[in-house]
């Protein structure tokens, strides 16, 4: 497994950047009692204040340790890892604590997915859910009714009125969305908060972000009568989220080998969400996985950027199905194999558009383009960041200064993974000669 | 801005919104029955969405002129993994180490590494960089202002400097001056005279500073100048500078000054089995200085404690190069230096010491040094301590390693040995690595077992596992005695002292190891 396995890979692993040196330390035989490994798993006993069991699923590198950090993955199980490329624990007969703690995995993640046999319980609760579901949809609507108005008041008084709010203006409506069930338009709200004054333009963008959630209220008033994708895109933007079982049963699925494009890891709340983005080898298909936790608590599943996985996906229903949750990956951490993507700019447009005008709210997509050269134009004192494609084509790029990518390319054509929210590209990962790194935003 | 932004931004109670004009417009259907705002705002969103969907490449762009192609391999990816810590944590003086390794094994920095080393600030580093960069890193620092110093050299002379001499920052200023200086030296003298009058006096300080490398006879006029400069760093400077100018009529004031202090040297008998003893210097303090000692020796009294007189014998021997002694009495400082022992030997041994650290006469260190490290303790003590210590930076560990083990009392480190270790000027030797490293593991164990002996060990911990030869890395591993449980007592904390520099000492001397072995030579 540990062909795909890079340091930065691990290190993007760790929570913090704290945890990944602390785990870059102990990545040395010296701080470790035992070593194993097998098929499944890895394992080791760490000493430190004491001597803790640290243990890695490798199917999908959720870890264990007994130590009581709060943080993770924490550095004991970092530190296994980064000694997983250097030196090969021997194969060895798992100890119970490990052949334990990988049956109660297999038996969680068993009682999560599906059950094929049938249910009696189902009947009554169709029932509840039923109930409990037109109970939510006509608080969202009132909810909604209440954001129309307020929308119509901010360009009634005009948006330079608007630029001049505090934060909790917008934090105020957001909440109210909240206390409406409807999450996705709050966190649409907070992303508009920031706006004001944060560029020339930003009369501009405002006026296209309220301008489309007007939309979304409007189309939400509509359910009945759209499409039923698209219907169900729309539920999904306003924040009526399927559960993982529903998707898992009825959701598209899609069997790839599937390569991790790049990881944004943001804070909402008390929640820290980060976004997986993917990309099917063989057919082609994007895919985020979505996933939420508490802060400072472990995500459940891990992914390592430019690493390949082999395994079954189920893409949550909608017009433009791109969100996903993973059935099952069979084995993970294949070595990266070049990256598959649009030959030209253009291509990549045309397949943006083609998503926007199945699913108009769209706020990313990601992109996996061939080919690109990365360049400053115009210099560095106000110059633009883009990439120009083989037939001289060019979208710019966000997200700061990209002088990593810019020294990875050495203004020769690479293959570029990035986020593309409409505006530019947010690199998430650039390939060049048959290697996969990952790029962090730059300021 | 177009217009069906401008009336929102303006808001719709001032301004009715006008149709977008896009095919979308139509997509709303009647107006009726909607009001103004939610009319704008459904047509913003469908606009949005439009644009959105219609979003069109930029075409026109230029491609850029690609990097040549690299012509050094670069280095194995472990090596790169532990320049990157290194870098990350600013470990600076292993950095160096790793760099100049990388130069000598011909190897240069993998493109990902280019932007962090670029970005180094510390200006000693900088050259170590640059020669790892490649072709790459070269090209790279040409889009980046702030990465100047690593770019292909541009071919613009004299001419640019003079310009970044008028437009830039001190910094800045001070590096086109010392170009200018490296090409063509008057030119760079004149420039500092056009803006000299105009400048603050730290700024003077640091221009005529400037000078230092390039000095030459032409310079003697603009410094002589400089000694009546209203700033007293400026003119102490320019002191500096022409006592180093030989062959000026500064010279020939300071040694005639010198001479008539220190007039004569007595040689003695030879002993019985012909050795030659000790002689002696006859010193003539000057009773009063005119008002051309007070021009060619600025420098404030107070600052090195001494006597009227004392000051001034001292004063009169720190502008002339040690070597002028040797020629005057026919005598090197292994004579001289014993000598000066009598009323004023502090005056004298203070002199030479500021002597030879200006004039750099690194023949005159060790034996100045070992004489000093000697002295009687008190305050006359301390004054020639103070003195001495500077020197250190012109001995090496080769002038010490035959000395060392005699120097530790009992294997404890005295205050004054540590600080010279401390400011050693290269890397160790073998043979004093080796010597440091046996006197240490003995001195490990009494530490431990006895907790005696209080001594500056320690301290030099740190400077030992940046310095030791690198020849000798394999077998420098000290081992660590287990503190026992039952330690108590003033001795605690010193041991825990010793074991926190001591586990330092080793993670240090580990990355220099992996340093070794990830780049070869």
């Amino acid at each position: 497994m540990n062909a795909g396995l890079t340091s930065e890979g691990i290190a993007a692993l760790a929570p913090d950047a704290k945890v990944a040196a602390a785990g870059k330390k102990l990545g040395a035989p010296k701080s470790w009692q035992s070593l194993g490994r097998n098929q499944e798993a890895l394992w080791g006993e760490c000493r430190g204040s004491a001597v803790y069991k640290v243990r890695v699923d490798l199917s999908d590198l959720a870890v264990k340790c007994s130590c009581p950090s709060r943080k993770q993955p924490c550095k004991h199980a970092i530190g296994l890892l980064f000694l997983s490329l250097e030196a090969t624990p021997s194969d060895a007969s798992s100890p119970d604590w490990v052949t334990d703690w990988l049956a109660r995995r297999a038996c969680r993640t068993t009682a999560g997915k599906p059950s094929k046999g049938p249910d009696k319980a189902v009947a009554p609760d169709l029932v509840a859910r039923e109930k409990r579901e037109k109970k939510r949809l006509s608080r969202i609507s009132a909810g909604l009714d209440a954001l129309d108005l307020w929308m119509e008041d901010l360009v009634r008084g005009g948006l330079a009125a608007a630029g001049t709010q505090p934060p909790s203006f917008w934090e105020e409506q957001a909440n109210r969305m909240v206390d409406a069930q409807a999450p996705g338009v709050a966190a649409r709200l907070r992303r508009l908060s920031g706006l004001p004054n944060s560029s020339p333009d930003w009369p501009g963008k405002l006026l296209d972000g309220i301008g489309r959630l007007a939309l979304l209220s409007k189309a939400f008033r509509r359910l009945d009568v759209l499409d039923d994708l698209l219907a169900e895109s729309v539920r999904a933007e306003v924040g009526i989220s399927l559960p993982q079982e529903e998707v898992l049963e009825r959701g598209e699925r899609v069997d790839d080998r599937w390569i991790v494009l790049g990881q944004r890891t943001e804070v909402e709340g008390r929640l820290t969400v980060r976004r997986t983005w993917l990309l099917g080898r063989d057919r082609r298909r994007y895919a985020l996985v979505l996933q939420f936790a508490a802060a400072g608590s472990p995500f459940t599943e891990g992914f390592v950027s430019g690493t390949t996985w082999r395994g079954e996906i189920a893409f949550y229903p909608g017009a433009y199905p791109l969100r996903a949750v993973v059935r099952s990956r069979l084995g993970g951490g294949d070595s990266f194999g070049g990256l598959p993507g649009h030959e030209t700019v253009e291509a990549f447009l045309d397949h943006s558009s083609e998503a926007t005008a199945l699913q108009p709210w769209l706020e990313r997509l990601p992109a996996a383009l061939r080919g690109v050269v990365p360049l400053l134009d115009g210099g560095p004192q106000g110059g633009r960041w883009l990439v120009r494609d083989r037939a001289g084509r060019a979208l710019p790029l966000a997200g700061g200064e990209h002088w990593a990518l810019l020294s990875i390319s050495g203004g020769r054509p690479v293959d570029l993974a990035a986020e593309w929210d409409g505006e530019g590209l947010i690199p998430l990962g650039v390939a060049a000669g048959g290697t996969y790194r990952i790029l962090a935003e730059e300021g | 801005m177009d217009a069906l932004t401008r009336a929102a931004v303006a808001g719709t109670s001032r301004e009715a919104p006008p149709a977008s004009g896009l095919p979308t417009d139509d997509l709303l259907g009647s107006a009726k029955g909607k009001s103004l705002q939610r009319n704008l705002l459904l047509r913003a969103g469908t606009r949005a969405v439009y644009w959105a969907a219609g979003r069109v490449a930029e075409a026109g762009i230029e491609a850029p002129q690609p990097a040549p192609d690299e012509t050094l391999p670069a280095c194995s990816a472990k090596a790169a993994e532990l320049l990157r810590q290194l870098l990350v944590d600013q470990r600076n003086t292993m950095l160096l180490e790793a760099l100049e390794r990388l130069q000598l094994a011909g190897l240069r920095l993998p493109h990902r590494l280019l932007t962090a080393a670029l970005n180094v600030q510390r200006e000693e580093l900088r050259p170590a960089v640059a020669a790892v960069l490649g072709k790459r890193g070269r090209w790279l620092a040409g889009f980046n202002p702030a990465w100047a110093w690593a770019s292909v050299p541009q071919s613009g002379g004299i001419e640019d400097d003079k310009a970044t001499w008028q437009e830039s920052a001190l910094p800045e200023r001070l590096k086109a001056l010392r170009r200018v200086r490296g090409r063509d030296a008057g030119q760079g003298l004149l420039m500092v005279e056009d803006v000299w009058k105009a400048e603050k006096a730290d700024v003077r300080v640091a221009m005529i500073r400037a000078l230092e490398n390039d000095l030459r006879p032409e310079d003697e006029a603009f410094l002589e100048r400089s000694l009546e400069d209203r700033g007293v760093r400026v003119r102490e400077v320019a002191a500096d500078l022409l006592a180093r100018l030989s062959g000026s009529a500064y010279t020939a004031r300071a040694t005639g000054r010198a001479d008539r202090v220190l007039v004569g040297y007595e040689a003695p008998p030879h002993d019985l089995l012909g050795r030659r003893r000790t002689g002696k210097l006859i010193v003539t303090p000057p009773e009063e200085v005119d008002s051309s000692w007070r021009r060619d020796l600025p420098g404030e009294k107070s600052q090195h404690r001494l006597g009227e007189k004392a000051w001034r014998i001292s004063q009169a021997l720190s502008v002339v190069p040690p070597g002028h002694w040797e020629e005057c009495f026919g005598v090197g400082p292994e004579y001289l230096i014993p000598a000066a022992r009598g009323d004023w030997e502090t005056a004298l041994l203070s002199g030479w010491c500021r002597a030879t650290v200006a004039h750099r006469a690194t023949s005159w260190a060790w034996p100045l040094w070992e004489h000093c490290y000697y002295f009687p303790r008190g305050r006359e003590g301390e004054i020639v301590w103070d003195a001495a210590l500077p020197l250190a930076g012109l001995l090496s560990s080769t002038d010490l390693a035959e000395a060392f083990p005699r120097m530790l009392e009992n294997g404890v480190m005295p205050l004054k040995l540590a600080n010279t270790l401390i400011s050693l000027s290269e890397p160790w030797d073998e043979a004093f690595s080796d010597s440091y490293l046996a006197a240490l593991r003995r001195m490990v164990g009494k530490a431990f077992s006895t907790g005696s002996g209080v001594s500056y060990w320690p301290d030099t911990l740190e400077t030992a596992a940046e310095r030791l030869s690198p020849y000798c890395l394999e077998r420098s591993e000290v081992k660590m005695p287990d503190l026992p449980d039952d330690v108590r007592g003033m001795y605690l904390d010193h041991r825990r002292h010793w074991r926190l520099e001591l586990e330092k000492f080793e993670e240090t001397l580990e990355l220099r190891r992996r340093i070794v072995k990830e780049i070869p030579l």
